[in-house]
């Protein structure tokens, strides 16, 4: 026994039938037109969407062990823990400043696949922190003068760096409009599109913050790293700088990778779409294969301040040097500058119509 | 003596169509070029002024220094805040690693409309 098939019009969902005037297929609700082979391939681009498939295999690394001589401290005020190796002593804690006392010996814990080694040293990142607050402004004048820069930190902040080759495909709703004129009507043709994409995209070591205590966009403000520097962790390369003691598993850790390869993926492919005046995209599905991750150490110079009650945590990438930190605003000055360029705007937009208009 | 009535009446004619009409333009042409020459013609003041009310420059004045003040005001502040999620992971792709193995445009339908334009009535 036949199938009754039967099409939805792209124009407005309804159901399209044969008109055999036309002897084309036509919607009774929006009266858009189709060629049959057009619906055809429509619908079958329409069965071949999907859903995203983004597993992981987090299957972990070695371990510490106590013969590796690192040294877990813990801040009794904030609960943070860093971890520093038997030369280094840690004596205040760098998320909020207050002191931290030795807890043990670290065994047990992921050890890092890979450490990228601070490149710019304590000096350089004072020299961030005064080119930051320097040319704004909007900034207090009395913040610059009251911020504790000696007390910046070097810390090692545990990242998860995800690989993945993606798989991805993409369905397009697309316009172009052209208007033209003649002496009584203004005309506006728009005609509608259907775009597919599909292929393929990997990524190397995407990183997502394994550490609670260090603020995610703050993290990822200060991104980003280049890897071609990162050597095989040793614990050597750990003296004299504290270690961030991760405490977000790489489990928890994979939402937000699959987020940033997912947006990464949409980009790429919408933009091999050209020449149309409108493009929205209808369905994405993303797939994930040869996927893996991996835990490493990244150096990042900290400095927490806090000024009329407020906490301002600032950080510098400590390979590129990139300095990343919120500053408070000085209403007065807003007020200052909206007013005076106000005023200086209004003056010459008034000159410019009473003499010319 | 009619004929000379009638030669009377047509110089008369004459004189009333073409000679004292071209006087009375003679003697306006003359007005004219010397009130001209010396600047005293008294024009016919039947041009419309057709420039903006004062009111209306001032609110124009007034409004694009509320506005560009406050795209200077709304830069600086911006300036402030450097702290922001990553959208995506750009950074991260592995060079020539992208390969496009399914690209379709496949035109659907067309859509025509007119919108009638407006018609001047001045004379």
């Amino acid at each position: 026994m036949d199938t009754m098939l039967q099409y939805k019009c792209p124009c407005c969902g309804g159901a399209i039938e044969f008109d055999s005037t036309l002897q084309k297929m036509k919607c009774p609700f929006c009266d858009t037109e189709f060629d049959v082979e057009t619906l055809k391939a429509y619908d079958e681009a329409l069965k071949q969407d999907g859903t995203d498939a983004m597993e992981w295999d987090t299957s972990g690394g070695e371990a510490w062990s106590e013969e590796d001589n690192m040294a877990v401290y813990v801040c009794e005020s904030c609960g943070g823990e860093v971890v520093c190796d038997s030369t280094t002593a840690a004596t205040a804690c760098p998320y909020c400043e207050n002191p931290v006392v030795m807890k043990g010996k670290l065994s047990g814990d992921l050890r890092p696949d890979w450490v990228i080694p601070f490149k710019l040293d304590k000096e350089a990142a004072k020299k961030g922190m005064l080119a930051h607050l320097s040319g704004k402004p909007l900034l207090p004048k009395a913040f610059k003068s009251e911020n504790h820069i000696d007390e910046i930190k070097g810390i090692y902040v545990p990242f998860w760096l995800f690989d993945a080759d993606a798989d991805g495909a993409f369905r397009y709703k697309a316009t172009k409009v052209r208007t033209w004129s003649d002496s009584r009507y203004r005309y506006t043709e728009t005609s509608h599109f259907s775009i597919q994409r599909a292929g393929h995209i990997a990524f190397d070591r995407v990183p997502v913050d394994g550490s609670s205590k260090m603020a995610d966009d703050l993290m990822e403000s200060v991104e980003p790293y280049d890897f071609s520097e990162a050597v095989d962790f040793q614990t050597a390369y750990l003296a004299g700088y504290l270690a961030d003691r991760y405490d977000v598993d790489v489990e928890q850790s994979v939402e937000r990778a699959n987020q940033r390869i997912k947006s990464s993926t949409e980009t790429e492919f919408r933009n091999t779409v050209h020449g149309y005046t409108t493009v929205t995209q209808e369905s994405a599905n993303i797939s994930l294969s040869d996927n893996r991750s991996h835990y490493a150490l990244y150096p990042v110079w900290i400095l927490n301040t806090t000024w009329r009650d407020q906490k301002y945590t600032f950080a510098m990438n400590g390979q590129t040097g990139k300095f990343v930190g919120n500053l408070p605003m000085d209403k007065g000055a807003f007020a200052r500058w909206f007013a005076g360029v106000g005023s200086v705007a209004a003056a010459i937009a008034f000159a410019v119509l009473y003499f010319f208009f | 003596m009619k004929r000379l009535c009638s030669l009377f009446l047509v110089c008369g004619l004459l004189l009333t169509a073409f000679v004292m009409p071209a006087a009375a333009y003679a003697d306006e042409y003359d007005y004219e070029y010397d009130s001209a020459y010396n600047d005293t013609y008294e024009y016919e003041d039947d041009y419309d002024d057709e420039s903006m009310p004062l009111g209306t420059k001032i609110a124009i004045a007034v409004g694009a220094g509320l506005v560009i003040g406050l795209i200077t005001v709304l830069v600086l502040r911006s300036q402030l805040h450097s702290v922001r999620m990553q959208y995506g992971a750009a950074s991260y792709i592995r060079p020539d690693s992208m390969k496009v193995e399914v690209a379709s445009d496949m035109f659907l339908y067309r859509h025509v409309t007119k919108v009638a334009l407006p018609k001047n009535d001045k004379d």
